[in-house]
């Protein structure tokens, strides 16, 4: 038994002979805001459905509260205890916002109403609208208000700000730093949107082809990657052999440019080492590291 | 609240199969003879194709109110997770529940609106002065119904796979296409399950033979529906 | 007490938390004895990760800048007071060397090396007690 709410070890799963999931490693800890990044097709989906109980990997194993994810009767456990936002915020367009909290609120006895009301004025929702009424915004809203409302201690949202104004996105971001604060709610958050992620993730993970590339806690991240310009007195003939921790370098004329995530200083000192250099250090945004570690393959 | 939810789902569909069910009889004002006694003219087996006619008209009934409890968004589960369904399959409800609830639903809506059948036949075929005996009507209402589920759990297994308009046509065009192969094909005439919902009408019994297999069909396509909706990978 | 952080940027949040938290008690924004926003307000307001705001306030208490009274919550500690006059002190006295040094031609780089050379033999001198020329 661990502390991870969500704990996945050497997933894998193919559809139709194509591999989706190649042996992906997961670690989520209670409490924290994880960024979960990877490019369209990398595995994203697929392991959110693979947490959900929709689907059963071929091989490894996915555990949620410590509960395995694909079996049938832990599946209803798990999924008492988290709540779930969709892509696309689809929801019944029949029923209006008052029917769709009271149906949700009868699968859980655990339903904490004064969240409910809080969060019914915050997010300005009219209980009598119906949900083919409401813009994207307010269905987001509304699908987070269902999900905290039950006292979910686990939320996975897929892409939770896609497609809403900038005022939604600051809206729904400051909601859900909110909800981590009051009520220690672990917030699992697949998304596009970097800057985002790096403004309330604590914890990262990226994702390409089908498995991790990156994980770790978002500021030992930052502190770790640096990018270092490096300015030589002449032209280098022949390409250095630069040491361990060097990601990518680049170079042009009588600058290299190296990004480098770890053993930072002894890159600087072999740096230091070329005739009349002189080395300047950068930091990296997450962005930086993401298009980094997915596009080179 | 999976009653409740199934029912907004399925009202329109049920208002709409109730003006179905009660339209024909404003329209046919015209009195068909009575099997018990048809005037001259018309053979007991004219008057039995016809009121067979009316025996398929009911059938499509159960069509338009068959589902499986987690709606399908096309007929492939697309890439991204769309769609309310979504939804619906992260509540802590058990894939079984979601199913039984749905068709049970549909199944009560059906059988209710069919109890219009034997009214049709009271107000219209039979005439005010001839009458069938009530418990023949009801007869007749229980197996209307519970041949009718035979087509009811076919519509449900389609219904998994298929899109609305999609999966009704295919239903409408296979029951009307085995009725005219039971009705022109002498060979399948024990076995054609029109006849056996009207025949107690005729034979003032329960056919219980053809109730028997329809049971066993709608059973057996029940249980495969509902294998598929508990294994599928969503 | 308004602050202001840049996510984009490469610098860690909780930095960037701390570097504006030190800035506004030398800038006297926060005085000795001041109390700190709530963990969950300061999230709420800054839109960031509470476990974030968390880390700058420990390593703040750290360094002695601010207490963490349990229960109460955070407070800049009273020994900032002095601190942060001898502070503002100390930055005009470097801003003028790094003028005077700027004049003199001396690269970035040069200045960061003479620096550390000199705060080095700054340290071997107290260390071994002594004093040179």
């Amino acid at each position: 038994m661990s502390d991870w709410v969500i704990e996945a070890r050497g997933l894998r799963k193919s559809f139709k002979g194509q591999p989706a999931l190649t042996g992906l490693n997961l670690e989520v800890p209670a409490g924290s805001i994880f960024g979960f990044l990877g490019r369209n097709g990398a595995g994203k989906t697929t392991t959110i459905r693979l947490l959900m109980g929709l689907l059963k990997p071929d091989c490894g194993d996915a555990r949620v509260f410590g509960l395995p994810a694909g079996d049938l009767s832990a599946g209803i456990e798990i999924r008492r205890r988290l709540g779930f936002v969709t892509e696309d915020k689809e929801l019944y367009p029949y029923m209006t916002v008052k029917q769709i909290i009271r149906f949700t609120r009868s699968f859980f006895p655990k339903w904490r109403a004064e969240l409910e009301q809080r969060y019914l004025k915050l997010f300005d929702l009219p209980p009598n609208r119906k949900i083919s009424d409401l813009s994207k915004g307010m269905r987001s809203r509304l699908m987070l208000l269902l999900a905290i409302s039950h006292g979910a201690e686990l939320l996975i949202l897929d892409e939770p700000t896609e497609g809403l104004d900038p005022v939604a996105v600051e809206d729904i971001l400051r909601q859900l730093v909110a909800i981590s604060a009051s009520e220690g709610t672990t917030i699992f958050f697949s998304s596009h949107q970097l800057e985002e992620v790096e403004q309330i993730a604590d914890r990262v993970c990226i994702i390409d082809h089908g498995a991790a590339v990156v994980t770790g806690s978002l500021d030992d991240l930052k502190t770790q990657y640096q990018r270092l310009r490096v300015v030589v007195g002449e032209e280098l003939k022949a390409p250095v052999l630069w040491g361990e921790g060097v990601e990518h370098v680049r170079q042009d004329g009588r600058t290299v440019d190296i990004l480098a995530s770890r053993n930072v200083e002894a890159i600087i000192n072999q740096a230091r080492s070329l005739p009349a250099a002189s080395v300047e250090r950068f930091p990296v945004t997450l962005k930086e590291i993401f298009l980094e570690h997915v596009r080179s393959n | 609240m999976l009653w409740y939810k199934g029912w907004l789902e399925t009202r329109l569909h049920a208002a709409f199969m109730l003006g179905f069910a009660v339209f024909p009889i404003p329209l046919f004002t015209l009195v068909t003879p009575h099997p018990a006694n048809p005037a001259p003219q018309v053979s007991v087996a004219q008057a039995e194709s016809a009121i067979g006619f009316f025996a398929l008209y009911y059938s499509i009934v159960p069509l338009f109110l068959a589902g499986s409890g987690i709606k399908t968004q096309s007929a492939q589960i697309r890439k991204g997770l769309h769609g309310s369904m979504y939804f619906t399959l992260s509540l802590p409800i058990s894939r079984f529940r979601l199913f039984a609830t749905r068709v049970s639903l549909g199944m009560l809506e059906t059988i209710g609106i069919l109890a219009i059948a034997p009214c049709f036949l009271q107000i219209v075929i039979i005439g005010p002065e001839d009458h069938v005996s009530p418990s023949d009507l009801f007869a007749f209402w229980v197996a209307l119904s519970v041949c009718a589920s035979a087509f009811y759990f076919l519509e449900v297994l389609l219904s998994i796979f298929l899109d609305e308009p999609l999966r009704h046509m295919i239903g409408m065009f296979g029951i009307v296409l085995l009725y005219g192969l039971l009705s022109k094909v002498p060979l399948l005439a024990p076995v054609n399950i029109f006849r056996a919902m009207i025949s107690p009408l005729f034979t003032h019994s329960l056919p219980w033979a053809s109730m028997g297999i329809s049971l066993g069909v709608a059973a057996v396509l029940g249980w495969a529906a509902l294998r598929v909706v508990q294994t599928r990978e969503y | 007490m308004i602050f202001r952080l840049n996510p984009s940027t490469g610098l860690p949040i909780y930095l960037q938390l701390m570097e504006q938290i030190r800035h506004a008690i030398e800038t006297g924004a926060l005085k000795a004895g001041d109390q700190l926003p709530t963990i969950r307000k300061m999230a709420e307001d800054l839109v960031m990760n509470p476990n974030t705001v968390v880390r700058a306030y420990r390593e703040l208490q750290h360094e002695g800048i601010i207490e963490l009274k349990h229960g109460s919550g955070a407070f800049v500690s009273e020994s900032v007071g002095g601190r942060a006059r001898v502070t503002k002190r100390a930055q005009t006295i470097v801003q003028s060397a790094l003028d005077r040094l700027a004049d003199l031609g001396l690269t970035e780089d040069e200045i960061r090396r003479l620096f550390e050379n000199e705060l080095a033999q700054h340290h071997a001198e107290k260390a071994s007690g002594g004093n040179h020329e």
